[in-house]
């Protein structure tokens, strides 16, 4: 049947006959213009909510805006090994919004694993948090209060210096008015940028949640300069601005609407870097005089970072925990095979932990490389436990799941590495990264 | 040239509306990288070409749900992605869209298998090359962001690094792509 075609001409056949077929059966209120209805009068009601809002003026106080047990709200207890008590600051920052409402702030933490934090969102009564609007919180107009353990609009989390100090810069797009993007599941829009997986619509038996306003889409350019800074200059629409920053933190914070065509958003990402790139900002300027003109490779750190050089930010001090050597973190690895859920084998890798993990910015990695196959890094899923203490068996996994899928047939070798990033931006390009081996390993798959 | 994201919502709306001209230049537009995108994941020619007619089927039965909200390719690849998952779920590919549709099976011989293998390596398109050549950290991100749509905690934990690491290496390796098709172009 296939031997003079191509089978996926034959495929196209089939499938163009069941589209005509479909031409006959398709059922009345399917047609275009019926299932749009509802989703324009949604907008429109959006539209009207949100200037009902705007024109009354007085915003009531809801609940609290607590995470709702989704990773995101166990970011601070596993991977930061929960908040130190009493870093929990406001910072006097208060940028207005460009459309209105309250105005956008700031507020720091610490970590217990030596990380500091950033959370972004609306300003009311000296309070951050997020407004019930863009379908979050039901829409019900009232200001609620981020709890400390949730992500806020927005989050970025570093390694502190040698001082407890934070120097951190973000860009964030499509970030919506209302603050709220610690849980879809809570509600809240979500930005036409967005996959089905995001919009929970991908097979199409759900409910989508539904798509931002594009007007309702933030941008969000912050971060945090040091003592050392004394302001930035940036470029909005063409006019050059000059503003002080913020306190001993040298805080910023910048907001603009979002727009559709541009390339950074929700899928895209934005940035973190040791100084405020693929933004606005175009000028550090420095207490002692100095000035970084932030050039278009800034993003690549080290010695780009700006012009004159700047190879670490102004003020920034080396973390001053020790880094083991590699003789300290060596130890035998273990291999052994096991079936594969799917099929074919997966390989079990085990040592014993020489050293204690404390830090988030360490870290047991892995590459490995199967017979005819590319180099892979990094295992099945972290390794187990994430922050071992010295003496504990370290468990990490390589293969991958699916049908056929396990190891390829032969001879896959590797080698487990301990990794550590204590350089400035959490970034690796940003240096102070160091790669001991702990150990290699060799494994024939039959 | 790629079609403008209203260009293929208008494609979908006739396909919803019974056009097969307009099935037939959405199939043939993403052919290619559905069946290697199922190519690269299941390792099965079979197999690849029994997932890639399944989304196809799905988009016959469910062209008219598309909203325009995300970009159609996105829309697609949800229902590759969906297809995927389930077939791993279930040990099985589901044919469900394709009994709705009436069609027949189609058998495979080693020469519609050999068609297969020439599609699933017609993946090595200018775009394969640009995203080769990217260094495997950001490539990493951007695969597991942009075409298994994982979120950036899932993958941040499975690239052992933060979050704003895994927004940048994807911000990053757009704005590289992005420079060097251009060159290419």
């Amino acid at each position: 049947m296939n031997n003079n075609g191509d089978v996926f001409d034959e495929l196209e056949i089939q499938l163009r006959g069941a589209v005509r077929a479909r031409r006959r059966v398709r059922p009345p209120w399917l047609r275009r213009g019926h299932r749009r209805t509802p989703a324009l009068v949604l907008i429109a009601m959006l539209v009207i909510t949100a200037g009902a809002l705007a024109a009354g003026g007085v915003i009531q106080i809801g609940a609290p805006a607590e995470p709702r047990g989704s990773s995101e709200s166990s970011f601070y207890a596993l991977k930061g090994g929960g908040i130190v008590k009493g870093t929990v600051r406001l910072l006097a920052v208060s940028t207005p919004d460009p459309v209105g409402g309250p105005p956008w702030g700031m507020r720091v933490l610490s970590t217990k694993r030596g990380e500091g934090c950033v959370q972004v969102g609306r300003l009311l009564d000296g309070k951050l948090g997020a407004l019930g609007q863009d379908s979050a919180f039901h829409d019900d107009g009232q200001f609620h209060e981020f709890a400390v353990n949730t992500f806020g609009a927005e989050r970025a989390c570093t390694l502190l210096d040698g001082n407890d100090r934070l120097f951190l810069n973000a860009v964030v797009g499509d970030i919506p008015a209302s603050a709220w993007t610690e849980s879809y599941a809570d509600k809240g829009c979500v930005p036409s940028t967005a996959g089905p997986y995001e919009r929970f619509a991908e097979d199409g038996k759900r409910k989508p949640y539904p798509v931002c306003p594009q007007a309702d889409e933030r941008n969000l350019y912050y971060g945090l300069l040091g003592p050392a800074a004394k302001s930035i200059t940036y470029v909005f629409d063409g006019q050059t601005h000059t503003q002080p920053t913020t306190g001993p933190e040298g805080a910023y914070l910048l907001v603009t609407k979002a727009s559709p065509t541009q390339l950074f958003n929700f899928n895209a990402g934005g940035t973190q870097d040791v100084v405020p790139v693929d933004g606005p900002i175009t000028e550090l300027h420095y207490r002692d005089g100095a000035t970084c003109h932030l050039t278009s490779k800034s993003w690549i750190g080290g010695k780009y970072a700006c012009t004159p050089a700047l190879n670490v930010p102004v003020g920034w001090v080396p973390p001053r925990t020790p880094v083991p050597s590699a003789a300290q973190v060596a130890s035998p690895v273990h291999v052994r095979l096991i079936h594969g859920r799917f099929g074919g084998y997966e390989a079990i890798l085990q040592f014993t932990s020489r050293i204690a993990i404390s830090k988030a910015s360490s870290s047991y990695t892995v590459q490995w490389h199967e017979s005819g196959q590319p180099p892979q890094v990094n295992g099945f899923g972290p390794p187990r436990p994430l922050f071992p203490a010295v003496g504990q068996i370290e468990t990490m996994r390589l293969g991958r799941g699916g049908p056929g899928r396990g190891l390829h047939r032969g001879t896959t070798t590797g080698e487990v590495f301990f990794q550590d990033q204590s350089g400035p931006g959490n970034l690796e390009e940003a240096g102070g990264t160091i790669r001991h081996t702990v150990g290699r390993f060799r494994v024939v798959v039959p | 040239m790629l079609p403008s994201r209203a260009d293929e919502a208008g494609l979908l709306r006739q396909i919803a509306a019974g056009d097969d001209e307009a099935f037939s230049l959405f199939y043939r537009e993403h052919l290619d990288a559905v069946v290697v995108f199922f190519a690269r994941r299941v390792g099965d020619r079979e197999l690849a070409f029994d997932l890639t007619a399944e989304t196809f089927a799905a988009v016959v039965v469910s062209a008219g749900t598309y909203s325009g909200d995300a970009p159609a390719v996105a829309w697609l690849f949800g229902i590759a992605r969906n297809k995927l998952r389930e077939s791993l779920r279930r040990d099985r590919v589901a044919d469900a869209a394709r009994r709705r549709l009436g069609m027949e099976p189609i058998a495979l011989d080693d020469a519609a298998l050999a068609h297969v293998e020439t599609r699933a390596g017609s993946g090595e398109s200018d775009l394969t090359r640009a995203l080769e050549a990217l260094p495997e950290a950001t490539r990493s991100a951007l695969l597991a962001r942009l075409v298994e749509e994982q979120d950036y905690g899932e993958i941040a934990a499975r690239l052992q690094c933060s979050e704003q690491v895994v927004r940048q290496r994807v911000h990053r390796g757009l704005k590289t792509l992005r420079a060097n098709l251009r060159e290419e172009a």
